[in-house]
Parts: C-alpha cells; sequence; structure tokens
C-alpha cells in the first residue's frame, strides 16, 4: 500500500506506506487524509526525497533501546548514515528543519520522556539527530571564529564585550 | 582583463596551474609572477567569501531547541572539560551565549576534582546556571576539595539527583567520619547512588537515613568495591554491585521491581557461593542482566527463569558450560545483546553442542564473544561461534576477542545478511598460507575493526566496508602490510597504529587517520612523492607530530599539481595544539591560496635542531617537534647528539629523496632513546583536538591593495 505525499514545490511522491510511517507527522495525518495527497508545505521535494532515502534504508530498524540521556550526548555516526548526511551546508541545514518539522527526532522522547511504546516512530527515524551530531562534528575543536566562519554567523558582541570575554577566556584562546 | 573578484572555478584552475609551473615548493612565492599571485589569491578568497554568506548556510537559521541539542553534543568531550568547552562556545555570539547560559541542564553535572582552577568560583557559577535543574554530584569523599565546597552545596542538596562518590586511595580509614555529607546528610531527590571502594558500614548508615533505600539496606554486603542503584517511585530498578552468596542473590531475587542487575561474584569460587540454598522456580523479569566471577551453577539457575533478558553479559564462565549456555540462550526470545567471556584449560568437544541448535533463530542484534585460554594451537571458538552465528540471523554486530577463527565460521559470517560491525581484538585466522584472502560477503558490512596480528587484516577485504581500522597489538616486525583497493574498494575512512603500510588504489578514500610517529612521518612523504594517490582524501588525521617542511610540500603539491579527480586535501587534524602561524599558514593553503610561508628548513626538524639542543631553551621534546612554546625546564644540559652527515638540500626534489637519511639521524637526537634526553617527553599541556581547515585563518582580506 501506498500514499501520495506533496512537496512544497508541488512534486508528488508516491510512497510506501511502510516507509512514509517512519515520518511521524504522516503517520499522524495517514488516518485523516483517507485517500487523499497528504501536502508538506515546509518540505521542498529534493530534501523530502533525501528524508526518503533514510527512511526506506532504516525502514526495517527495530525499535533502539531506552536511552538515559547517554545517547543524546554522543556524536558516533553509523558508516551508512554518515554517507547519507555528506552533503553540502545548505541540504545539511534543509534535512535537519524538515526532520524537526516531520518530528523526526528522537529527543523528542528522550526530553519528554514519552512511554517507548508511544514514541515508536518519533525515535526510528533520526534523521534529525543525525543532522545534530554532524553539525556537532563539525564544531568540535574550533575557534569561536572558526566557528563562525563555517556557519555564517554574525560577531555582534560589541568591541568592549569582546574585549571583555577574551580576557576573561584567555585560556580558551589556545585553539 | 576580467576583475579577478568575478573569476569562477575553472579561471582559478587555470591560473593555478600556471603558478605550479613556477613554483618551487620552498615557501618563498617570488618565482612566481606578483600580478598573477594577486589575482588568483583574491579569485580563491572572492570564491570562498560568496560560498560562505550565502544565508542557506548559515546556522543561524536553526531554531532554539535544535541548536541547544546541538551544542550539548559539541561541547561533550566526557565529565572531563564538558563546562570549559561551554565556556569557549559562548564566545561565539550573543545567541550561543545567552542559550548556553540560560540552558540549566547543560550546567547540572558537578565533578570536583583536583587541580581544578578556582575551584570555588567554578562551583559557585556552575550551580548558579544549574538554576533548579537537578543535579549529579561527583567526588571523593572525605577530600580537601569537597570540604571547600561543602557551604557552597549545602543549600542545593535537594537537587542532587545521582550521587557518585570516590574514595581517596591513601585513607586508611574504613568510616567515614569527616566527610561534610556522607553518609548523615539526606538527599531528598536522590534516584541514584554510586559508589567505589566506600566502606560499607557507612553505606548502611546511609540507607538507613533515606526512606526510599532503607527497605534495601539487606542486599548490601561485603567489601562493596562498587555500588551502582537506581530508584524509580522509591522502588528499586536498578542494581550492581559484588554477591558473595547465593543466599544474597535469592535476596535480591525477591524485589519484584529490578529490572536491571549486575552481580559481581567473588574473585575465587569461596564461601557459599556454590550452593545453591533452595532451589528457585519464580520467574524473573529482569531485561538486563551482568554477572561476573559467579560459579555456573549458580548462573544456570537465574539464567534459566529470566524470560524477559534484552540485555546479557557473562564474565569468566567457564567453558565447560557451553553446551549448557546455548540451550538457555535459544530460549531467551527477547534477548538482542549478548556478551560472554569464557576462560577455560581444555579444548570441548565440538560434537558436544553441535548439533540440536541450528533450528533456534532468536533476535540477538549484537555479540561479543571473548575467551581466554592458556591452550594454545587449540581450536577453542569451533565449538560455540558456529552455533551462536546460526541461531543469530539479524546479527548487526559481531565482536571477537582472542578467538582463533577459520575458513568455515568466515563463511558462517558471509550469510549474516545484517551484519554492519566487525570487530576482531587479537584474533588470529587459520587459514592455510597462501590461501586467497576472504572478501567477506555481508552485503551491509560498514565497519571493520581489527586489533592484533597482522595475519587476521592479510586474510581478509570486503567490497562493502567504508570504515576499516587497524593496529597490531605489538609493535612487530612485521611482513609488509599492503591495504588496496582490489581488497576494500569501498573504503572512505581508514584508521591505522602501526609503524608502517602501504596504501594503493583506496580510490574513494575520504578520511585517513594515522598515529605513531613512523607512520605519520612515513605517510607523509610517500604522499609528498605520489601527490595523486588518494585522490579524494579530504582530511587527515595526525596523531603525532608530522615533519612541517613535508607536510606543507605535500598540502602545496596536492594543491597545486591537481589533475583530474584529485581533490585538494581540506582538513587537518591534530591531537595537539600548534603554533599559531604554522595554523595560519596551513589554514591558508587549505583554503586554496598560494602565500609566502616559512622556509622548508626553518620547518625543519633539523632546522629546529640547534634550539632543541640548547639546554637555555626549555620545553619537552612534543613542544619543540610541534614548535609550540613551553616552559618545561630541561632536566640536564647535556644533550646527547653527533653531527648529522648530510647537509639539507635547497631543492624539493632533493629534500624529498634524502629525506630518509635525514629522518633517521635527526630523529635519533630528538629521541635518543631511555633516559637518554635532555628534555622531558611530554609535558602534557598542550593536548586535545585541534582541527585547521579553512575556516582557521585569520580574519585576512590580506589580498586586498
Amino acid at each position: 500500500m501506498s500514499i501520495t505525499i506533496v512537496t512544497s514545490d508541488n512534486e508528488q511522491f508516491c510512497v510506501e506506506k511502510l516507509v512514509a510511517q517512519r515520518i511521524a507527522l504522516i503517520e499522524d495525518m495517514v488516518e485523516n487524509a483517507g485517500d487523499r495527497p497528504i501536502p508538506l508545505p515546509n518540505v521542498t521535494a529534493s530534501v523530502l526525497r533525501k528524508i526518503l532515502e533514510y527512511c526506506e534504508h532504516h525502514k526495517n530498524d527495530p525499535l533502539p533501546p531506552y536511552d538515559d540521556g547517554s545517547r543524546s550526548r554522543t556524536t558516533h555516526i553509523s558508516e551508512w548514515d554518515q554517507k547519507f548526511i555528506t552533503v553540502d551546508q545548505e541540504m545539511l541545514f534543509e534535512i535537519i528543519l524538515a526532520a524537526n518539522y516531520l518530528e523526526m527526532k528522537p529527543l523528542l522522547y528522550v526530553r519528554l520522556n514519552v512511554p517507548r511504546v508511544q514514541c515508536l516512530t518519533a525515535c526510528n527515524a533520526v534523521a534529525g539527530d543525525i543532522g545534530c551530531k554532524t553539525v556537532a562534528n563539525m564544531i568540535k575543536g574550533k575557534s569561536p571564529e572558526e566557528i563562525r566562519k563555517l556557519f555564517n554567523i554574525v560577531n555582534n558582541f560589541t568591541p568592549e564585550e569582546e574585549a571583555q570575554i577574551r580576557k576573561e577566556a584567555e585560556w580558551a584562546e589556545d585553539r | 582583463m576580467q576583475h579577478p573578484e568575478q573569476f569562477t572555478g575553472d579561471q582559478i584552475l587555470f591560473t593555478r596551474s600556471h603558478i605550479a609551473r613556477f613554483y618551487n615548493y620552498s615557501g618563498d612565492t617570488s618565482s612566481v609572477d606578483t600580478d598573477i599571485l594577486r589575482d588568483y589569491n583574491l579569485g580563491v578568497e572572492s570564491l570562498a567569501r560568496v560560498r560562505d554568506k550565502d544565508p542557506r548556510r548559515s546556522i543561524e537559521r536553526l531554531p532554539n531547541e535544535i541548536l541547544i541539542a546541538i551544542i550539548q553534543k559539541a561541547a561533550w568531550v566526557g565529565y572531563r572539560g564538558y563546562h570549559r568547552e561551554l565556556l569557549v562556545l559562548t564566545l561565539v555570539n550573543h545567541r550561543w551565549a545567552q542559550l548556553i547560559l540560560q540552558t540549566q541542564s547543560f550546567w547540572s553535572r558537578i565533578s570536583l576534582e583536583e587541580n581544578t582552577e578556582d575551584l570555588e568560583a567554578m562551583t559557585a557559577v556552575i550551580l548558579e546556571l544549574s538554576g533548579d535543574c537537578s543535579l549529579d554530584l561527583t567526588y571523593c569523599a572525605e577530600s580537601d576539595i569537597i570540604r571547600k565546597v561543602a557551604h557552597l552545596i549545602q543549600p542545593h542538596i535537594h537537587r542532587v539527583a545521582h550521587l557518585q562518590l570516590l574514595w581517596q586511595y591513601h585513607n586508611p580509614a574504613r568510616n567515614l567520619t569527616t566527610d561534610p555529607f556522607f553518609p548523615h546528610t539526606v538527599f531528598p531527590s536522590l534516584r541514584e547512588i554510586t559508589t567505589h571502594y566506600i566502606p560499607p558500614e557507612s553505606i548502611l548508615l546511609w540507607f538507613l537515613h533515606h526512606k526510599a533505600w532503607s527497605p534495601y539496606n539487606y542486599v548490601i554486603e561485603g567489601d562493596c568495591f562498587y555500588i551502582n542503584l537506581k530508584v524509580r517511585e522509591e522502588s528499586l530498578v536498578s542494581f550492581h554491585s559484588n554477591m558473595l552468596s547465593m543466599a544474597a542473590v535469592q535476596r535480591l531475587e525477591d524485589i519484584m521491581t529490578l529490572q536491571d542487575v549486575g552481580i559481581f561474584g567473588p574473585y575465587e569460587a569461596s564461601g557459599d557461593s556454590s550452593i545453591i540454598i533452595e532451589e528457585r522456580r519464580h520467574l524473573l523479569g529482569w531485561e538486563k542482566l551482568f554477572i561476573s566471577n559467579f560459579p555456573w551453577k549458580g548462573v544456570r539457575g537465574i539464567l534459566g527463569r529470566c524470560t524477559a533478558l534484552v540485555s546479557l553479559t557473562l564474565m569468566n564462565i567457564d567453558k565447560t558450560a557451553t553446551p549448557e549456555l546455548v540451550e538457555i540462550l535459544s530460549r531467551l526470545i527477547f534477548l538482542e545483546d549478548l556478551s560472554i567471556d569464557l576462560y577455560g584449560h581444555t579444548a570441548l568437544e565440538t560434537s558436544a553442542i553441535s548439533s540440536g541448535h541450528d533450528n533456534y533463530k532468536t533476535r540477538i542484534r549484537t555479540i561479543n564473544l571473548s575467551l581466554t585460554s592458556d591452550i594454545s594451537n587449540v581450536e577453542i571458538t569451533g565449538d560455540i561461534l558456529p552455533l551462536l552465528l546460526r541461531m543469530s540471523p539479524r546479527l548487526e554486530s559481531l565482536s571477537l576477542t582472542r578467538c582463533r577463527a577459520n575458513k568455515l565460521d568466515f563463511a558462517e559470517i558471509d550469510k549474516l545478511k545484517d551484519l554492519r560491525k566487525l570487530q576482531l581484538d587479537g584474533c588470529e585466522s587459520t587459514f592455510e598460507p597462501n590461501t586467497t584472502r576472504h572478501i567477506l560477503a555481508c552485503p551491509k558490512l560498514e565497519m571493520v575493526w581489527i586489533a592484533g596480528s597482522i595475519d587476521a587484516l592479510n586474510s581478509l577485504g570486503s567490497t562493502s566496508t567504508s570504515k576499516l581500522d587497524y593496529g597490531p597489538l605489538m609493535m612487530e616486525s612485521s611482513p609488509i602490510i599492503e591495504i588496496t583497493g582490489r581488497d576494500w574498494p569501498s573504503l572512505r575512512s581508514l584508521s591505522l597504529h602501526m609503524n608502517s603500510v602501504m596504501v594503493y588504489d583506496l580510490d574513494a578514500l575520504r578520511q585517513l587517520s594515522l598515529s605513531r610517529q613512523p607512520l605519520v612521518t612515513d605517510m607523509i612523504h610517500y604522499l609528498a612523492m605520489h601527490p595523486n594517490e588518494l585522490p579524494l582524501l579530504e582530511t587527515l588525521i595526525l596523531q603525532t607530530c608530522p615533519e612541517w617542511d613535508i607536510l606543507f610540500i605535500l598540502l602545496e603539491k596536492r594543491l597545486l599539481t591537481q589533475t583530474q579527480g584529485v581533490k585538494p586535501i581540506e582538513n587537518l587534524i591534530f591531537h595537539r595544539l600548534i603554533p599559531k602561524r604554522i595554523k595560519h599558514s596551513l589554514a591558508l593553503l587549505l583554503a586554496g591560496h598560494v602565500v609566502s610561508r616559512p622556509s622548508n628548513y626553518e620547518l625543519s626538524m633539523q632546522g629546529n635542531l640547534g634550539i632543541f639542543l640548547d639546554a637555555d631553551i626549555p620545553g619537552c621534546v612534543e613542544c619543540h617537534r610541534y614548535l609550540y612554546p613551553c616552559e618545561l625546564k630541561v632536566l640536564h644540559t647535556s644533550p646527547v647528539w653527533s653531527e648529522p652527515t648530510i647537509d639539507y638540500p635547497s631543492g624539493v626534489d632533493e629534500i624529498l629523496r634524502t629525506w630518509d637519511i635525514r629522518y633517521v639521524q635527526v630523529e635519533h637526537i630528538y629521541n635518543p632513546g631511555y633516559d637518554l634526553s635532555h628534555r622531558k617527553f611530554d609535558c602534557g599541556r598542550f593536548g586535545g583536538l585541534l582541527e585547521v581547515s579553512r575556516y582557521s585563518a585569520e580574519d585576512c582580506l590580506l589580498f586586498k591593495q
């Protein structure tokens, strides 16, 4: 059985139900939608294609074990996932934002302490988490200035503030 | 002529190839036409600026909740250093500073350690920033440190949810009498307690003060070298500690709320641990079970009644118990993670367990099998391994330690369609000499990790593996190790911990991690000689110091002699701080710029020999290698050295051609042998991960006129 999803740029995707149900938001919408296409006004076709690639690969994955919080701190990414997330920075952020919108983040059940059974889809599809881990790995070992350049962040400290902060954190200046 | 700020990628490539014809890799760019060089650098910078300033690349697009999740993962470097990393990240901008300082959960962990600068101030700040969040407190019982900050922690005792107490090894006392909190203070919100070598009398006393915990004081016995208990809604759900007797284990069995149990048996099967007091029949609802050093008879009695186990770890199980163990495992229908450590002095009759279990299919996804035996040349895994593999068609991760695996074992491994990770630690393969390499057929195998004999590495290959990690257990004088694209065609990441290796045709490799001095030195020289090898290599991780001159030559050659399909290296990761001027020069190079830099001689070990030998200049050996300022005093003023017999050449070809002779001579002076150097090897002060990329260059509109 399959369902149809329509993206923000009006592209239609015919998706196997088993695959689409990895996306919590869609799983919720399927019941009410009947045979009608499911609109995703915040996701473009190119991003949905990547998300579905992820869901297809992980469609048979069992439920991850209960997370006591330690998992959310680690930054290990499996090899397939790493290959999957090797995209340019713009696409990386698009995937993270889409995973957030589509409720594909295991952090939901970690933070809110949702019982395992109720959050099956939310915690199975972890594209958002992989995206966060990837960005975290990009940050590790970099100085604040490097992080600003890498992620196009404006330094909005006043010169006085920056001087004060640098003085207070001289020990951090080595890197 | 087109303005360089409007250069396209193709024009950059064209100009770069022109520069390559004139640049001599000396660090001095005066041999290149100044105008062309300036235009090229302007073009590179302009292209990078357009790309980097694209708002779609900005992390500022992400909402706060996601940025918090990212920052938490980025700052996590283990308990030590976590707060330091967080504070570094507050320097990014206002938004980051606010998020970090206002997210209370970031500051919920207080680990009081010696040598913490500004201990009291730091503790006060963490307590303040953690708001009303629950706390995780770790300290050394009766230490000076806890006494110093006790007055700060006292008002927050009601927030402590996890208390971890360590014991000072030099403290001979058998009771805690002077600790400011333990055992008399009540922690009303405590959900978890962990103790290391805390006297049991004190623990029992502490139990008496706590309503939720006092009903369980009868499970504590013996020396309690380690205890970890968790309660949920006033019921004990997790217990890990030592147990001296079956009677104690049976007391544990009567706690119906337990889900996670860890039992450390006596190191020697003494006392009454081998005696079953009464035959128990009631089922146990435990989901996780760890048992170490306990007689098999007792373990069997417990396992036979565990019907809900998801995770099972058995340490130090006598190998003669294997047939019964396999029988029990086949009945654990929910089991997903299995770790077994077997020991034995005799080879097990294979026929005893080789039949009858092939039809059982479990849910097991992870197997760690470790064998300890003093028998050599015996096929000690022939019995259990194939059976476990046949029982586990859904296996995703297999780790074997000190096992001998033969062709048949690998044939069984090949049948695992979901296997993603294979780890061989200290394993030998029993392939006949000169047999063809076994190419692992598991279609999803992503990662292979091998530590141990070279034989195991040279026996295997995989078409699907993208990550390979190899390190021998000992630095043996080995046959040549070759890692080739023919045997590992999909390899994207390679980590090597050895002295030498040869790599060929790894055309998909993106990341190469090298440890050990000879390997780093050798591989960088090889890549400088063959800049088109590893054409897609993006990231080079150097766990020891490179020879800076050769590294610069490698990067410049890689950049300037690019042919179709060869990418320049984009990231260098060091495991130590490096000088700012070198970091800046490397960053410019990684960004694609061609600019003057320190000369090869200035960067070389030979060029810095005079400074290294000058006993008036302080610093450890490692800091001298890294050209990093260090104040560590010299050990004595009589360096051991002999004049290198070869002068440092002026031309790059000669530098590379004569590299090995120079390296051997100079390395001998830097590292003359145990206890001979006039400098301590490593001051240990400048470790830590440091990444250099094009973003590491200091703000440089260097090329603006």
